[in-house]
């Protein structure tokens, strides 16, 4: 017997995605969760994964105000100076600290609006906020039991908050703030003393 | 026997060749040479032999006079933009023939300066006029993909002699406008001659330009993903060093460009004819370090092991996609 309605789409978002932001989010989440590569190249990836250039846009000057902290954009090299100098967030001066931190309320922010995104589910939140953890708190986890607690602790928070408590509060303008914080982030990561 | 069958056969070979030339000595002519065949590979010509004969023998006359005489350059330019005239919209057309009529005057000045027939100029006029006359190539939405890669040579060599500030400021600001207007093979190619004055910018702007020259082949806003390499190398390389109003303006100018251009294309259909410039695009962005004509791209080894390892999960993740869905 024929189905009702042969069109209805699968639940998975591995199956809904059409395979241009299948293969950019996965391509992406294995950068970011093994921390390999380019931190633009996860950048660019995510905002396809979304099909959002703002969110690429605030993942791109995320990365950008690591760059001006710790001079690459090389996610190994991001997670090495973190393993060892510490989490961004943690570790002086204040400027460069709260700088990180601004970076990554930006991408929690830069979530599209749920419901926005029907293909993508919880996918582009995920990114966002593995992308988030990475920059305010993200040594490699190959440094030792602490790091890897640091770590899984900034992914979780990360993905926890872009996935589950920004999406609940309707804040007006959002998206845009969070295209404000990225810059403002930015610079206050190059004002900060290396 | 249908020729236009035959393109696709043709850009295998070219893309071969194009390889071995990365991989050997010092081949930016012939790289550029084999770029531009596999870039007319993508343009079906309906202006017969002619035009097709011409536009192929380009690129390889242009190669050929950066370093030696470019007379059959001189010649072939405008004799390209006329046989390819009827393709393209008036504008790019007009604009097209007044850059091939300004090249040919750059030409004519460095012979009577007495430099001889070639196309690297050595005084500021001289490149000044060359750099407009390529830039005509290049200008328009769609501009005349074989002319790119020509143009981007051509500009290559002649911004250099400008002085490198002003070259970067005015670069940048035509690479925004470019954008802006939706003209993103311009876009690239002029961030690729800006990226060259930038102080260490030099290899990152031979990755841009090919990027821009493999762009107009393959006329998708995707394959502007080709320019990442050259644009991580331009980001590295102006952090690397004290800070240049020139590698500001360019890095600036690159993050609006992007910006603008960050929305979809129109949505030409891709044919089995753009097959030998995709391939390119694809190697370029996934492993940039293998472009040995362009120079040393040792600060890309992140970015390229990180990109092969990228695309390797993608495309398990779509073929896994595949199965499940079948």
């Amino acid at each position: 017997m024929e189905s009702p309605d042969p069109y209805v789409r699968g639940r998975s978002p591995f199956t809904r995605l059409p395979s241009l932001r299948l293969g950019a989010a996965v391509g992406a989440a294995v950068l970011l969760l093994t921390s390999s590569g380019d931190g633009l190249l996860a950048g660019v990836l995510v905002g396809l994964a979304a099909l959002d250039p703002l969110a690429g846009a605030v993942s791109v000057l995320a990365v950008l105000g690591a760059l001006a902290r710790f001079g690459d954009t090389s996610l190994p090299a991001l997670a090495g100076a973190q393993a060892v100098l510490g989490p961004a967030v943690a570790v002086g001066p204040l400027v460069g600290a709260v700088g990180s931190a601004v970076a990554a309320l930006a991408c929690l922010l830069a979530v599209p609006r749920r419901g926005a995104d029907v293909d993508g589910g919880p996918v582009v939140p995920v990114l966002l906020g593995l992308l988030a953890g990475l920059v305010a708190a993200g040594p490699a986890i190959a440094g030792g039991w602490a790091d890897a607690v640091v770590r899984g602790c900034g992914a979780a928070a990360g993905v926890a908050a872009a996935w589950v408590v920004v999406p609940r509060f309707r804040l007006p303008g959002r998206r845009w703030a969070a295209a404000a914080l990225a810059g403002l982030g930015l610079l206050l990561c190059v004002a900060a003393p290396r | 026997m249908n020729v236009p069958r035959l393109w696709p056969a043709l850009g295998a070979l070219v893309t071969a060749a194009w390889i071995w030339g990365a991989t050997e000595g010092d081949p930016l002519g012939r790289a550029a040479a084999a770029g531009a065949a596999a870039v007319v590979t993508a343009v079906l010509l309906p202006g017969g032999p002619v035009a097709t004969v011409v536009l192929g023998l380009l690129p390889l006359a242009v190669a050929r006079s950066v370093h030696s005489t470019g007379t059959l350059a001189a010649v072939l330019v405008p004799v390209a933009v006329a046989a390819a005239w009827h393709r393209f919209r008036p504008f790019s057309a007009l604009v097209g023939v007044a850059g091939a009529v300004l090249l040919a005057a750059s030409l004519a000045f460095t012979a009577l300066a007495g430099d001889g027939w070639v196309l690297t100029p050595s005084g500021s006029f001289v490149a000044t006029v060359a750099l407009l006359g390529a830039l005509g190539l290049i200008v328009g939405r769609p501009p005349m993909p074989a002319l790119v890669v020509p143009a981007a040579l051509v500009g290559a060599f002649a911004v250099p002699v400008l002085p490198h500030r002003l070259a970067a400021v005015l670069g940048a600001l035509v690479v925004v406008a470019a954008a802006a207007l939706g003209w993103d093979v311009t876009a690239l190619v002029v961030l690729g001659w800006a990226a060259v004055v930038v102080p260490g910018g030099h290899v990152a702007g031979l990755l841009l330009l090919g990027a821009g020259a493999l762009l107009a082949a393959v006329p998708r806003r995707l394959a502007l993903l080709a320019g990442l390499p050259g644009a991580v190398l331009l980001v590295a390389a102006v952090a690397g060093r004290p800070r240049s109003t020139a590698g500001l303006t360019v890095c600036l100018a690159a993050g609006a460009a992007a910006a603008l251009l960050a929305r979809p294309g129109s949505r030409t259909a891709v044919e089995p004819s753009h097959l030998p410039a995709g391939v390119l695009l694809g190697w370029l962005a996934v492993a940039p370090m293998t472009w040995a004509w362009a120079g040393a791209t040792e600060g890309l080894a992140r970015y390229q092991s990180g990109a092969l390892l990228a695309a390797a999960a993608a495309v398990v993740a779509i073929t896994a996609k595949r199965v499940v869905k079948t």
